[in-house]
C-alpha cells in the first residue's frame, strides 16, 4: 500500500486546490452568487422542470459494453501471465473476445448501434 | 488595494458576446458580428458564459421581453449594449468594455433588484397554457393518471395540470408522461428553443416536444410576427421599384446572403475553420472587395466544404422535410457558385432571371413539420441548413407580387 | 515482481505536480487561441494570445457564480470539481522524464480509473443545472462514453501486454529497443482518439456543443465554470501526454534529457490534436458509436492479437 501514499497526498493537494480557488473566488467575486436562476433555452423561461427521466435510446449499447467491461476486468490481470502461461493464456483470451464481438456483430446487425 | 477591481479590468479586455439578433435587422447583426470579430471577442453560447450583452436592432414587444429575461441571466460582470441602425458599433462598444471594467459600478448593478429571478416571468400563464394546448403524440392524453408502479419512484411526477396540487420548486410544474415512438410510456419534456440560441433565425422560437433528445412533437413561431423585409433582398426589391440595379449587385447581397448561411450552418456543425473564413469572405463581399480578391478563395472554401467525407458522412440521411439536410447544403453552394459568377455583371437586374440565386422559403408550419421526429442534434442541422428568414404571410403574399 | 515505488519522485513533487500541469495547460489554451485567431484573420500577435488563460482566468474567478431554479447543486458541483482532481490522479502516473509522481504497480489500471470519472462527472454537470440543454449534454457524454471506452482499454491494454506489465515505467523501459508506436500504430491512434473523445474536445465536443449553446456547461458561470472548463483541459493535456510513455518511448532520445524528451513529445501530440479539432466538424454521438464498435473495437482487438503473438514469439 506505501506505494500510493503518494497518491493519497495528490488528492489531498487536489481538493484543497479547488477548495481554495472556490474560497478565492468567495473573496474576489464581484458580487454573490446568484440564486434561482431561469434555466437558458434560448431566453424564454423553461414551463418544465427539466429533471425527468431521459430516453436513452442507446440502451442496448450499454448492455453489450457492460459484457465488454466486465472482460475487462480479466484482461488487466491476463497481461502479467502471458509471457509465463503462454499460448493458452492467448487463446483462451481471444476465443472469449471472439465471442463477445460475434455479440456486437449480431447487435449491429440489429441497429442497436444506430438509434436515430 | 482592490484587487477584485484589477481583475475586472484585466478581465474587461476580453469579455464574452452573447447577441440577440432582431428579424429584419440583419445588416445589424452583420456589423456586430465584424466588430467583435474585430477585437477579438469571442461570441459566448450561453447567458452564463457571457459578460456582454448585445441586442442588435430595435426588438419588438416580444423579444424585448426575451431579452430581458435573458439580461437577468447574465452573471455579473455584465453590460448591455443596444445598437440601433445609426449606432456608431465601436463607441457602444467601448462602452461596455468601460461599464465592465467599472468595479463600483458591477457591484452596483447587480444589487438592483431588477437583477433577480423575474418570478413574474418563470409563472408566466400563458407560456404554460400555450404549451399545454399543443397536441401530444401519441393517444396519451393530459394529467392521465400515472402508472400504478410508477407512484413510488416518481412521487413527483403530478400531471401537467400539477400547479393545482403539489407546489413545485419556481411554480414550475415536472414533464409529464408521453407514448414514445417504440409504444412506450416516457416523460415528454415541453422545451421553448430559441430566439437566443448560436446561429439561430433571428426571432424564430420552436416550441419542442422532447423524449430525451427526440423532437416527437414541434411548433414554430417568429416573435413579433415575423421579420420585416429581408436585408437579403434588398437590391431586388430596390430592382421592383425601379431603380437601377445591376446583375452584379443583386449577386453579390446573394453571395454574401449564401457564405452567412454556409458560416452558420457550418457553426452549428462546429467546424470552426471553415465557418470563420465563410464570415470573413461574406464581409469582403459586402464590402465590395472585387472578383479577383474573394473568388478564388471562396470557390476553395466551396471545394473544401464539397469534399469532407466527414461533413458527408455526418449528414447523410438527415430528412429535411422533402429534401435531405445534404440536399439544402448543395443546393446553397450551387447557388453561392451562381452568385459568385455574376459578381461584376452590369446588366439591369430587372432583364435576367436571377431566381437560382434565391434562398428556399418556408414557412414557419413547414419548418416545425420538418423537425418532428428528429434527435436534437440533427433538428439543429435542419435548422441551420435552411436558416430560413421567416416571414408572415401578409408579406409572403406582397413579395410575390413584386416578382 | 516488486511492489515499491522504486521509480517515483521524491514527495516534494506532489504539490509541484498540479503548478506543473497548471502552468502547461495556459501554454496549451494560448497556443489554441493563437491558432483560431489566425483563422479568424485577427492579428493578435503571440502576446495577445499568451495572455488569454490569464485573462480568461480573471474573468471567471471575479465572475459571479449561479445557481439555476431547483438545480441538484451537490451533484453539480462535485461533478466540476471531479474533473481536475481525477486529471490531477490520472497524471501522478505519468513519467515527468524518467520517473512519474507515483509509480504505481498497477499504474495503467490506476490511469484508467480516475479518466473514467470524466464519464460520471460530465453527466453529473449536465444533470445538476435542471436544464433541458444541459440535461441533453450530460446525457451525450454518457453515450459517447460508450463508445471511446473500449477502444480507450484495449490501447491501453495492448501496450502493458507488450511490456508484461501495469507499471508505466516498465512500459517505458519495454519500448529501449523499438517504440511502441512501431509495433502497435493502430492501438496508437485509437488511444489518440479516444483520449480526445473522453476530454470531450473537438471533434468529439457534441457534450458541450455549439448547437446546445454550451450543453453540459451551459448553465456555468464564475469560479464553476472556470473549475469545469480547466479540469477539461487539463484531462485533455493529461490523457495525451500519456502517450509518450506509452507509445512513444517516453524520455527516450538523444541530446536532449528525458524531460525535454517527454515535453517535446507530448507537445508535438498536443499540437497535433489542436490542429485536428479545427479540421473536422463536431462527431454526433451516434455516428461515432457505430464507427466505433464496427471498425475501432475489432480493429484495437486485432491489434491486441498481433502483440500478443509478438509477445509469444519473443518469449520461445
Amino acid at each position: 500500500m506505501v506505494q500510493f501514499g503518494p497518491v493519497g497526498v495528490l488528492l489531498l493537494v487536489g481538493v484543497v486546490l479547488v477548495v481554495l480557488v472556490y474560497g478565492l473566488s468567495a473573496f474576489l467575486a464581484v458580487a454573490r452568487p446568484v440564486v434561482d436562476a431561469v434555466a437558458f433555452g434560448g431566453g424564454l423561461p423553461p414551463v418544465e422542470h427539466a429533471f425527468s427521466r431521459f430516453h436513452v435510446r442507446w440502451y442496448p449499447v450499454t448492455m453489450v459494453f457492460l459484457a465488454f467491461d466486465m472482460e475487462m476486468l480479466f484482461m488487466y490481470p491476463w497481461t502479467l501471465v502471458v509471457t509465463r502461461v503462454g499460448a493458452p493464456a492467448v487463446i483462451e483470451m481471444f476465443l472469449f473476445l471472439a465471442i463477445l464481438l460475434a455479440g456486437v456483430a449480431y447487435a449491429w446487425r440489429e441497429g442497436a448501434l444506430r438509434w436515430t | 488595494m482592490d484587487l477584485t477591481g484589477w481583475l475586472l479590468r484585466v478581465a474587461a479586455r476580453r469579455p464574452h458576446a452573447l447577441v440577440v439578433a432582431v428579424p429584419g435587422e440583419t445588416g445589424l447583426r452583420l456589423a456586430v458580428e465584424m466588430e467583435l470579430g474585430r477585437r477579438g471577442w469571442p461570441v459566448a453560447d450561453s447567458p452564463a458564459g457571457a459578460d456582454l450583452l448585445v441586442v442588435a436592432g430595435t426588438p419588438g414587444p416580444e423579444l424585448a421581453a426575451v431579452a430581458e429575461t435573458v439580461w437577468a441571466q447574465l452573471p455579473a460582470p455584465r453590460a448591455r449594449v443596444d445598437v440601433a441602425g445609426d449606432s456608431d458599433l465601436s463607441r457602444a462598444f467601448d462602452a461596455g468594455e468601460r461599464e465592465l471594467a467599472d468595479a463600483a459600478l458591477q457591484r452596483h448593478v447587480v444589487a438592483t433588484p431588477e437583477a433577480a429571478l423575474p418570478h413574474a416571468a418563470v409563472t408566466d400563464h400563458r407560456a404554460v397554457h400555450d404549451i399545454a394546448a399543443a397536441p401530444e403524440s401519441g393517444g396519451a392524453g393530459h394529467g392521465m393518471a400515472m402508472e400504478p408502479g410508477m407512484a413510488g419512484g416518481h412521487g413527483m411526477h403530478s400531471g401537467h395540470g400539477g400547479m393545482e396540487g403539489m407546489e413545485m420548486p419556481g411554480g414550475v410544474p415536472m414533464a409529464d408522461l408521453g407514448e414514445d415512438r417504440d409504444g412506450l410510456r416516457l416523460d415528454a419534456l415541453h422545451v421553448a428553443l430559441g430566439p437566443v440560441l448560436p446561429d439561430w433565425p433571428a426571432g424564430l422560437v420552436l416550441r419542442v416536444v422532447l423524449q430525451g433528445d427526440v423532437v416527437v412533437d414541434a411548433e414554430a413561431e417568429v416573435l413579433d410576427g415575423g421579420a420585416g423585409p429581408s436585408f437579403w433582398a434588398e437590391p431586388r426589391r430596390r430592382a421592383g421599384a425601379g431603380e437601377p440595379v445591376s446583375v452584379g449587385d443583386v449577386a453579390r447581397r446573394a453571395a454574401a446572403r449564401h457564405l452567412d448561411g454556409l458560416a452558420r450552418f457550418l457553426g452549428v456543425a462546429a467546424w470552426t475553420d471553415p465557418a470563420d473564413r465563410a464570415r470573413r469572405w461574406r464581409d469582403a463581399v459586402l464590402a465590395g472587395e472585387p472578383t479577383g480578391q474573394v473568388g478564388a478563395p471562396v470557390r476553395d472554401l466551396i471545394t473544401r466544404v464539397e469534399r469532407s467525407r466527414t461533413l458527408r458522412w455526418l449528414i447523410r440521411g438527415v430528412p429535411a422535410g422533402e429534401c435531405e439536410v445534404a440536399g439544402l447544403l448543395a443546393a446553397r453552394l450551387a447557388a453561392l457558385r451562381a452568385a459568385l459568377a455574376l459578381l461584376d455583371d452590369p446588366r439591369p437586374a430587372t432583364d435576367v432571371d436571377l431566381r437560382a440565386l434565391d434562398d428556399a422559403v418556408i414557412t414557419p408550419a413547414g419548418l416545425a413539420a420538418a423537425l418532428v421526429g428528429a434527435e436534437l442534434a440533427a433538428a439543429r442541422l435542419v435548422v441551420a441548413a435552411l436558416d430560413p428568414h421567416l416571414r408572415t404571410p401578409v408579406e409572403e403574399a406582397r413579395s410575390h407580387g413584386h416578382r | 515482481m516488486d511492489t515499491g515505488d522504486r521509480m517515483a519522485l521524491p514527495l516534494w513533487w506532489v504539490p509541484l505536480l498540479p503548478v506543473l500541469l497548471i502552468v502547461v495547460t495556459a501554454g496549451v489554451v494560448a497556443v489554441d487561441e493563437a491558432a483560431a485567431a489566425r483563422a479568424r484573420g485577427a492579428r493578435e500577435g503571440l502576446l495577445g494570445s499568451a495572455v488569454v488563460p490569464l485573462r480568461e482566468g480573471a474573468r471567471l474567478l471575479v465572475g459571479q457564480r449561479r445557481r439555476t431554479v431547483a438545480a441538484d447543486s451537490v451533484l453539480w458541483r462535485i461533478g466540476g470539481a471531479t474533473l481536475p482532481v481525477a486529471a490531477l490522479l490520472a497524471a501522478a502516473v505519468v513519467p515527468l522524464g524518467s520517473r512519474p509522481v507515483a509509480d504505481l504497480t498497477d499504474g495503467v489500471v490506476w490511469f484508467n480509473a480516475m479518466e473514467v470519472l470524466a464519464w460520471a462527472a460530465v453527466w453529473m454537470v449536465g444533470w445538476g443545472a435542471n436544464s433541458a440543454l444541459s440535461l441533453v449534454g450530460g446525457y451525450r457524454f454518457v453515450a459517447q462514453g460508450l463508445a471511446y471506452e473500449l477502444p480507450h482499454m484495449f490501447a491501453l491494454i495492448t501496450a502493458a501486454l507488450a511490456a508484461g506489465s501495469l507499471r508505466v515505467t516498465d512500459i517505458v523501459a519495454a519500448q529501449q529497443d523499438l517504440w511502441f508506436v512501431v509495433i502497435m500504430p493502430v492501438a496508437f491512434v485509437a488511444y489518440l482518439v479516444s483520449a480526445v473523445a473522453m476530454a470531450f474536445w473537438g471533434p468529439f465536443d457534441a457534450a458541450v456543443g455549439r448547437d446546445l449553446a454550451g450543453g453540459a456547461a451551459a448553465e456555468l458561470s464564475g469560479v464553476d465554470r472556470l473549475v469545469f472548463a480547466g479540469g477539461r483541459w487539463l484531462l485533455l493535456v493529461v490523457a495525451v501526454a500519456m502517450a509518450v510513455p506509452l507509445f512513444l518511448g517516453g524520455g527516450a532520445g538523444p541530446w536532449l534529457p528525458a524531460w525535454g524528451w517527454v515535453a517535446v513529445k507530448a507537445g508535438a501530440l498536443l499540437t497535433s490534436v489542436l490542429w485536428l479539432r479545427r479540421r473536422f466538424p463536431t462527431v454526433r454521438m451516434d455516428r461515432f458509436t457505430e464507427v466505433s464498435w464496427v471498425v475501432l473495437v475489432p480493429l484495437t482487438v486485432a491489434q491486441a492479437l498481433v502483440v500478443a503473438l509478438v509477445v509469444l514469439g519473443r518469449g520461445m
